[in-house]
């Protein structure tokens, strides 16, 4: 199916809104991967999907141990200022 | 001196056989191409030996020599790069088959700058595919570590701690990420340095995430580590986040006390429970070796530690990811397996989930930061084990669960540093029972990796373990 470029953020906020809450979502975490990918057109072969489902699992699961931490006054700055 | 004992002397010990004359350029690249020629068949250090521009360059140097040219600090040491810095008219792979045509037009920085200080280059080393990890079938064949051909060199800069390991090169240059340079180093009782960002150029380095690469001296001794920073750091115009602060002789310190040094262990680390014991017995022996050459030693917290492996994989990965949108997209069948599947999970994190890995990472520094006003040098092992098994390590990940445990747990005790952009070196720490070697890890403060080679230094010398041969090389 040919997705408009509306239609697709659309969904993509969606899905992305509803993979960082802690409720589980009606799709398996392979379905997940898969819509993910194809919205944002990463192309995922059958036979990986598994393997990175699992990754993309963890990696949420591990991130989402950030959440506890008070990062509200943090500017996420990409170079260090250098010591003096 | 038989033509084979050349080949163990340290980066420093040759460039003083040469200006000695007990040895010439010709020689020592001859002793290590014929090691090469002899072990590197299963070893797998290097994916392109450069046999005749290595000769070739030797006999120049010799010629200099006799010309009375003034001697540089690496004059006629054979040297060798990981295949992620460019060179030019020669094959730069990044260990992967996706770059196995590529052939650069211009040298890296450092490469132009290693031989601008005499280093003669023998050869592009091995690596993991594209300066990850975990690459299950490595295109330019399997690394194999000298000191147990079953397990793993570390990654990436395998080919450097092999190299290293089996006198196959005198000193190199590898990546370091998250613990690419620290982790072979540890696996194949080398030194690795990861210079504090900005203080080397990567120019001409293939990125892996650009907030936390660096380029990383991998040597046989602490000296001549100090030796090859010394060589290629500094600002660079090709480079601009390069620092302009002025390069110091990193081999000043070298032999001076650490009488009354502040040394803090960093407890997180050495109190995990799935640490392997020997090496957190290792660690507690080191600070003992600190403490009798006059250091005051303390344990410091940082508690944000802990979580360095996943705040690591939310921004290199994600980063990597997306500097490799082309090929996920269009070649991604060329990719090994877990690089391919690695960098397709990462390239699905939401932006708000990176955003927050970001704002860690400064908050984890800031921890870094503030234990630093309270001890001169961080302590912990370079990784909680030691070097596992191939299969141990490129088998396909079980679930998730298995991907926690393998995956972002190690990346915790190099990842901390890269992250908090500090300076940090992995030097030999001992062995297990099973003569496998522990690497020791020390931190510092941004640009005192003077300090730091000179804290590592004192170690050394204090030990042994440098001076230890891996089996069969």
């Amino acid at each position: 199916m040919t997705l408009t470029h509306t239609h697709r953020i659309r969904r993509l906020s969606v899905l992305s809104r509803n993979l960082l809450r802690e409720e589980a979502m009606a799709l398996s975490k392979e379905d997940r991967v898969r819509e993910l990918a194809r919205l944002v057109d990463i192309p995922i072969m059958e036979s990986d999907l598994a393997e990175v489902a699992d990754r993309f699992d963890s990696l949420l699961q591990e991130l989402a141990r950030l959440t506890q931490l008070d990062l509200a006054d943090i500017q996420p700055v990409t170079i260090f200022p250098e010591e003096e | 001196m038989a033509l084979d004992d050349l080949a163990f002397m340290s980066a420093a010990e040759s460039a003083e056989a040469i200006a000695t004359k007990q040895a010439s350029p010709v020689d020592l690249v001859q002793a290590y191409l014929a090691r090469i020629e002899r072990l590197d068949g299963h070893l797998h250090a290097y994916i392109t030996v450069l046999r005749d521009e290595a000769l070739a360059a030797a006999r120049q140097a010799e010629q200099a020599l006799r010309r009375g040219a003034a001697l540089r600090p690496l004059f006629g040491v054979p040297v060798a790069v990981k295949d992620q810095f460019w060179t030019k008219g020669v094959l730069t792979t990044n260990g992967s088959r996706v770059y196995r045509d590529f052939v650069p037009s211009e040298d890296a920085t450092i490469v132009t700058r290693l031989e601008a200080a005499g280093a003669i280059l023998l050869g592009k080393l091995n690596l993991s595919e594209l300066a990850m990890g975990g690459t299950q079938q490595p295109p330019y064949g399997i690394p194999r570590n000298p000191w147990d051909l079953e397990r793993t060199p570390g990654e990436s800069s395998s080919g450097s701690g092999v190299a290293l390991a089996a006198h196959l090169c005198a000193a190199s240059v590898g990546e370091d990420t998250g613990g690419s340079g620290r982790g072979p180093a540890s696996c194949c009782s080398a030194v690795g340095l990861r210079p504090t960002f900005t203080r080397v150029s990567r120019y001409g380095m293939t990125p892996m995430c650009w907030f936390t690469d660096a380029a990383s001296p991998m040597t046989k001794t602490v000296r001549d580590c100090a030796l090859v920073l010394g060589a290629i750091a500094g600002y660079d115009p090709q480079d601009p986040s390069t620092s302009r602060r002025p390069v110091p002789d990193y081999t000043a310190p070298l032999g001076q006390s650490i009488r009354g040094m502040r040394v803090g262990l960093i407890r997180e680390l050495q109190e995990h429970d799935d640490m392997h014991p020997e090496v957190r017995q290792a660690i507690y022996d080191a600070l003992g070796v600190f403490r009798a050459l006059g250091a005051e030693v303390r344990e410091i917290s940082i508690p944000l530690v802990a979580l360095a492996g996943a705040i690591f994989v939310g921004v290199a990965d994600t980063e990597g990811a997306g500097a490799r949108d082309e090929i996920l997209r269009h070649r991604a069948a060329e990719l090994d397996p877990a690089s391919r599947t690695r960098l397709q999970a990462a390239a699905l994190v939401p932006a708000k989930v990176y955003n927050r890995a970001m704002k860690a990472r400064v908050l984890l520094r800031q921890q870094c930061m503030q234990a630093l006003q309270r001890v001169d040098i961080l302590v912990s092992a370079t990784m909680p084990h030691p070097p596992p098994k191939h299969s141990a390590l490129t088998a396909p990940f079980r679930g998730a669960e298995d991907v926690r445990s393998r995956f972002f747990f190690r990346r915790a005790y190099t990842g901390c540093h890269s992250l908090a952009a500090l300076p940090a070196i992995s030097i030999p720490g001992g062995f297990t029972s099973d003569r496998l070697p522990i690497g020791l890890q020390l931190g510092a403060r941004p640009f005192a990796e003077a300090t730091l080679l000179q804290v590592a230094h004192a170690y050394e010398q204090a030990t042994s373990w440098h001076t230890r041969r891996a089996p069969g090389v």
